[in-house]
């Protein structure tokens, strides 16, 4: 087994930039005005990524505990950041939710999956921890926001039949057990299908990076399988998490729900 | 705890985006009677059932369940007992024997199940046989809707029965068996429906007319004629 790394010359990387030239001569020939767009794009994704690359590897080499958890901390906070823009109703503590579901949901399965699977020494070495942190919490942040839009739209949708379950003596969580079930049920369909088609439709990329930098490709499946696994478990838990929150904000003490004028 | 009435709005008024939808509407619900609330559309009678259910809460004034404030009691279990039925019916999906049970499965109404045999008779008294327990609700009119709608109501056997128009889908033969049907719940219960029929007004022992949110009148009977000018020209459902 080819255990080395291959590195990409310069001249070649900058090759590597002809992949564009291609979209550019599609875009003349169709007159799409896209060409700045396009070009704007690319600069900006080489900027970030190479900064990107030199924060990490200042990271790795001081392998400080707190930088690790502040890095951390403000993914958790840009994840939130982007559900609470993604979603269009927003309620009063949704920000707040949303950042405490994605903490205490994919922050617990990450913190299991460093302890139990990796069980390296020390815990937060962050070439571990963010690359497996981004992963997680990527993925958390999409099923927290499939959740929660899911969840309004179908309160909203049947908020006639919850007031009707309302009105014969059910609580609020009882009024809404369809509509919860309905959200998580969407929330994990998208990596149920990513988990049934990995293998054949694609190589993760985890996996592929993996083996691109000559790792056993066994070892490489077993990351990928664990990887999914965790990611499954912390859908399901941020998803839950939200719900379970935003659930109480659909209604005040009385049992009575508050977006019965919307 | 002695209170004179079983149910109480004082001063009730609500509002909702800046209009006045209830105006410091007052009146007192004994038990055991019936009361008909009429009134055109949009003049607030579906506002005040859901005031009464505790769906809502009046922005002013109070509603007092014998004796006690409605916002101060368990919610869940006072609308257990003091019941509304909504006009459009909403069933769960399943059959007819799941949305008779549904009200069970809720915390407030535990342990109060009914037997299959209450069912089936519930079922007949509303004019549907027993084997509506397991139709499909999906296949079920808008008339059967509603007297399922009503039988699971009746079923629960509440203190307070609040009814917005019970018998709307109704043909007049089926409107009759309600009618009677209802005529017997009143040993049980207090009936307070919102309806435009007149064979349901002149058997409400008290009648309340509203209009623009506010309670013009409120009289033991009233003929025909007067309701007729009361809603203008709001069409009867049926005479």
């Amino acid at each position: 087994m080819a255990t080395d790394i291959v590195d990409i010359p310069t001249a070649r990387f900058i090759a590597g930039y002809c992949f564009i030239l291609i979209v550019l001569a599609l875009i003349r020939i169709k007159d799409i005005r896209l060409s700045r767009d396009l070009l704007i794009s690319a600069a900006r994704m080489t900027v970030q990524l190479f900064i990107m690359a030199f924060v990490l590897k200042m990271v790795f080499d001081l392998q400080l505990w707190y930088i690790v958890l502040a890095i951390e901390l403000v993914i958790f906070l840009m994840a939130s950041q982007i559900v609470f823009n993604r979603v269009k109703a927003r309620t009063n503590n949704l920000m707040r939710n949303v950042f405490f579901a994605l903490v205490a949901g994919a922050g617990t399965i990450l913190l299991i999956f460093l302890v139990v699977v990796v069980g390296r020494e020390p815990l937060y070495d962050p070439r571990y921890v963010i690359p497996l942190g981004g992963m997680i919490i990527g993925n958390a942040m999409n099923a927290c926001a499939i959740a929660y839009e899911r969840f309004h739209s179908s309160i909203n949708r049947d908020k006639k039949l919850i007031m009707t379950l309302l009105s014969y003596g059910a609580t609020y969580k009882e009024s809404t057990v369809m509509q919860f079930r309905e959200a998580l049920k969407a929330a994990f369909l998208p990596i149920l299908i990513t988990m049934s088609a990995t293998g054949i439709v694609a190589l993760p990329g985890m996996m592929t990076g993996q083996i691109l930098s000559g790792s056993d490709p066994l070892t490489a499946v077993e990351y990928q399988i664990t990887i999914m696994l965790a990611i499954t478990s912390s859908n399901a838990l941020v998803a839950f998490l939200i719900l379970h929150l935003q659930n109480k904000e659909f209604f005040n003490d009385l049992h009575q729900l508050k977006i019965i004028n919307m | 705890m002695r209170y004179e009435s079983v149910l109480n709005l004082s001063n009730v008024s609500y509002m909702a985006d800046n209009k006045n939808i209830v105006s410091e509407v007052s009146f007192s619900l004994d038990e055991k009677k019936t009361y008909a609330l009429v009134g055109p559309s949009g003049s607030g009678k579906t506002t005040i059932l859901m005031l009464m259910n505790g769906l809502i809460s009046p922005t002013s004034g109070k509603i007092l369940y014998k004796g006690d404030t409605i916002e101060g009691l368990d919610m869940p279990m006072y609308r257990s007992v003091a019941t509304l039925m909504f006009q459009e019916p909403l069933l769960v999906p399943g059959n007819g024997r799941d949305n008779l049970l549904m009200p069970y499965s809720l915390e407030s109404n535990k342990g109060k199940d009914p037997s299959e045999s209450d069912m089936a008779r519930i079922l007949s008294e509303c004019g549907l046989c027993e084997e509506y327990l397991d139709k499909d609700t999906s296949t079920f009119s808008g008339g059967e809707k509603q007297r399922l709608s009503l039988a699971r109501t009746i079923l629960m056997r509440p203190e307070i029965m609040m009814l917005d128009e019970p018998t709307s889908a109704l043909d007049m033969g089926s409107e009759r068996d309600i009618i009677s049907l209802l005529e017997r719940q009143r040993q049980h219960c207090t009936i307070f429906y919102v309806t435009h029929s007149y064979q349901l007004i002149e058997r409400a022992d008290n009648v309340m007319l509203l209009k623009d949110g506010r309670i013009q009148s409120m009289v033991d009977s009233i003929g025909k004629e007067q309701i007729t000018e009361f809603l203008g020209d709001s069409p009867w459902q049926r005479t």
